[in-house]
């Protein structure tokens, strides 16, 4: 099913929405990426796999801008505009960006404990400067496309491990970002829960023309991705495409 | 034993130094108030005369006033110590040490630290003594009287250590120490409606002994009336705690009704989180100022005759409670300042994993930090402006009174207050960076 490549540089076609070109990063005297060349499409769902410390996360968090890399660039393509590098943007500015068209989802969740559901998914829209009630409106009917509804005013202590999750992943969809990191964000949830939550993510990211970049220990998680790279000391070492599209679950 | 003394210190020396101080310090500054307020009590025990009764009533008052906000900074001091070795502490969770093992272990270090604390406060203290001796009371210097006797600073240095170690113990309650990392215990409950009765049925009480205090002084004489205005003070703070929670958690629904942006919702849910622990971060300033109406205006009172002849004990009586009035709320408000700078420095490490990713998501690290000292300072106006109306309505229309005959002295009080509000703003916003510097100290993400 799987067509296994050789480790390439891809998509730098002109629709490519992100793209980061001979990333380097070190750690001390540990070289966490040592020139990564990656591109993701809008609408693709890619996986990046790896033994731990092989620099997937760092890879997650340089493409997202959070993590500056020695060398190299991270070009984004938003809408309609002119590509933007991330690594010489002013940080107010990388910020910005990532609060307005980037999701995130981690393994944790991450979510505000004192916050309802319903608050911690209006929180990004607030913090741009969206009015209270339209941010709540927002996030209510994200809350109810993930099938949250009725679960609005439940704090997140109140909330199973699955159902959290979804909140997490409500709050990275309600700004309609374009793309979406998702660290191991089913690494703390049991098989099926985990299956539901692969679900939802792609549905509310790929499902929508958005694109996904999600880091996973599980092969399964990446099975439903439409690529998978796999990272071996700080390199590209495979590259899988997945021609039929994503594997869906039965 | 030894093998827990030796984990202590092992732990103690790698552990993250800013935190340590901050805790240690905290300590060294209740032993210092501690050893001013003492020896000021210690002072006033040296006289013999008819009116050094009331003065030794008066300063046992102010001591029973500043020991429970001290005993919250112990607490809060506690909570750092634990939340700043959060994962040394987990690790020895992790490689089967038992619960109570790690507890032991963090009250033995808390010890350690407010005891060494404890004597960098006996320094700093003698150093300070000599001018403590300079404050004048009943028209002359206190002097060496302000020394205590050895057995003094060694009593008071053991006390600090022993509630270094009870603080740590109570504060323990609040946190789960597990193999996952330390984590404060996510359940609060409600303050009641049962504090809202027991509150208001003292303040009732504490109304209706003001308005008979004319009777009371004609039947028990003056001693009778002052006995009666303590009472009254004690009715008052004992009411301030049953209201308190409540009153901060009443604000919190409030201005979560009312929050149009991230920053104010943030800071009402972080109230309305734990109403109790905001209440106690600012008790201390409630009860500042109730005893800076009453204790005012009552030396405000003292201090004139209202038209009539002077009662010379009175009028000396009168700039002596007000000397009293002035140091006690600097005293307090030092205490509040610590315990702020203590309890947001735990809050922020309480959080850093949380921040860093709402960071890393776009939000402002500006306004999380906005949101935190909201979230404390709002309660901490409200409850001083309840407490300084509810203590006015007490002692009225003395209050009114007092004020056209002696303005100066409850401008002062005021001022007093004001600065007060303005260092614990301060100290909130600056253990927001130590507890930032601190969690970036052992902070990587992962490869």
């Amino acid at each position: 099913m799987f067509q296994n490549q050789a480790p390439q540089t891809t998509f730098l076609r002109p629709s490519t929405r992100l793209r980061g070109t001979g990333l380097m990063r070190d750690f001390g005297s540990t070289r966490a990426l040592d020139g990564v060349d990656i591109g993701v499409e809008p609408g693709e769902a890619l996986a990046i796999m790896g033994p731990s410390g092989s620099g997937k996360s760092t890879l997650l968090l340089t493409l997202a801008g959070i993590e500056l890399p020695g060398s190299g660039s991270v070009l984004y393509r938003p809408d309609g505009a002119a590509p933007v590098d991330l690594v010489s943007m002013p940080d107010a500015a990388r910020s910005r960006l990532r609060r307005t068209d980037f999701g995130f989802v981690f393994q944790q969740g991450l979510l505000l404990p004192e916050l309802t559901a319903l608050e911690n998914v209006a929180l990004p829209l607030m913090v741009a400067g969206a009015p209270r009630a339209h941010a709540e409106a927002a996030a209510s009917a994200w809350l109810g496309r993930l099938g949250l509804a009725g679960m609005e005013g439940r704090r997140i202590g109140e909330l199973s491990g699955g159902q959290a999750q979804r909140v997490a992943i409500a709050r990275a969809q309600v700004g309609e970002t374009t793309v979406t990191f998702a660290d191991e964000p089913t690494g703390a949830l049991d098989s099926v829960t985990s299956r539901e939550v692969m679900d939802v993510l792609l549905a509310s990211t790929v499902g929508r023309g958005a694109a996904l970049v999600v880091v996973t220990h599980d092969a399964a998680v990446a099975a439903r991705c439409d690529r998978t790279l796999t990272l071996s000391d700080g390199r590209i070492s495979h590259q899988f495409f997945r021609p039929q599209g994503r594997e869906e679950v039965a | 034993m030894s093998t827990l003394l030796r984990l202590t210190l092992l732990l103690r020396r790698s552990g993250d130094r800013r935190a340590a101080l901050v805790g240690a310090g905290s300590y060294a500054l209740v032993t210092l108030l501690l050893l001013v307020t003492l020896g000021g009590g210690h002072a006033f025990l040296q006289w013999h005369d008819a009116d050094a009764g009331s003065y030794q009533f008066l300063a046992g008052m102010a001591l029973v006033l500043l020991v429970v906000p001290l005993l919250y900074l112990g607490a809060a001091a506690a909570r750092l110590s634990a939340r700043a070795q959060d994962r040394r502490l987990s690790t020895l969770r992790l490689v089967g040490a038992t619960g109570r093992q790690v507890a032991a272990v963090t009250v033995l270090g808390a010890a350690l630290e407010a005891g060494a604390g404890a004597l960098a406060g006996t320094v700093t203290g003698t150093a300070l003594l000599p001018l403590v001796s300079l404050v004048h009371f009943r028209g002359a210097a206190l002097g060496g009287a302000v020394w205590l006797p050895w057995y003094g600073f060694l009593g008071v240095v053991l006390a600090v250590t022993a509630l270094g170690a009870l603080a740590a113990t109570a504060g323990l309650r609040s946190v789960v120490l597990s193999p996952l990392g330390v984590r404060t215990r996510a359940v609060h409950p409600v303050p009641s409606w049962a504090r809202v009765v027991v509150g208001l049925g003292l303040v009732v009480l504490g109304v209706i002994v003001t308005q008979s205090m004319h009777t009371v002084a004609q039947v028990a004489g003056t001693a009778g009336a002052i006995l009666s205005v303590l009472g009254v003070m004690m009715l008052g703070l004992v009411a301030l705690n049953a209201l308190g929670p409540w009153v901060v958690r009443r604000w919190g629904l409030s201005r979560l009704r009312r929050a149009t942006t991230a920053e104010s919702l943030l800071a009402a849910r972080s109230v309305l989180d734990d109403p109790a622990a905001v209440w106690r971060q600012v008790s201390g300033a409630a009860m500042a100022g109730f005893v800076a109406v009453v204790g005012g205006v009552g030396a405000a009172l003292m201090s004139t005759s209202g038209g009539g002849v002077q009662d010379p004990f009175l009028v000396q009586l009168g700039v002596d409670v007000r000397t009293g009035v002035f140091l006690t709320l600097i005293i307090a408000f030092t205490g509040v300042v610590c315990t702020t700078a203590v309890s947001q420095a735990a809050t922020v490490l309480d959080r850093e994993e949380l921040t860093e990713a709402l960071g890393a998501m776009g939000t402002p690290p500006s306004l999380l930090q906005r949101a935190r000292v909201n979230a404390l300072m709002g309660p901490l106006v409200l409850v001083l402006l309840v407490a300084v109306i509810a203590s006015a309505l007490l002692v009225f229309p003395l209050a009114g009174f007092a004020a056209i005959v002696s303005p100066i002295t409850l401008l002062a009080v005021a001022a007093l207050c004001f600065g007060g509000v303005m260092a614990v703003r301060g100290a909130a916003a600056a253990a927001g960076r130590i507890g930032t510097q601190a969690s970036r100290s052992d902070a990587r993400v992962g490869v």
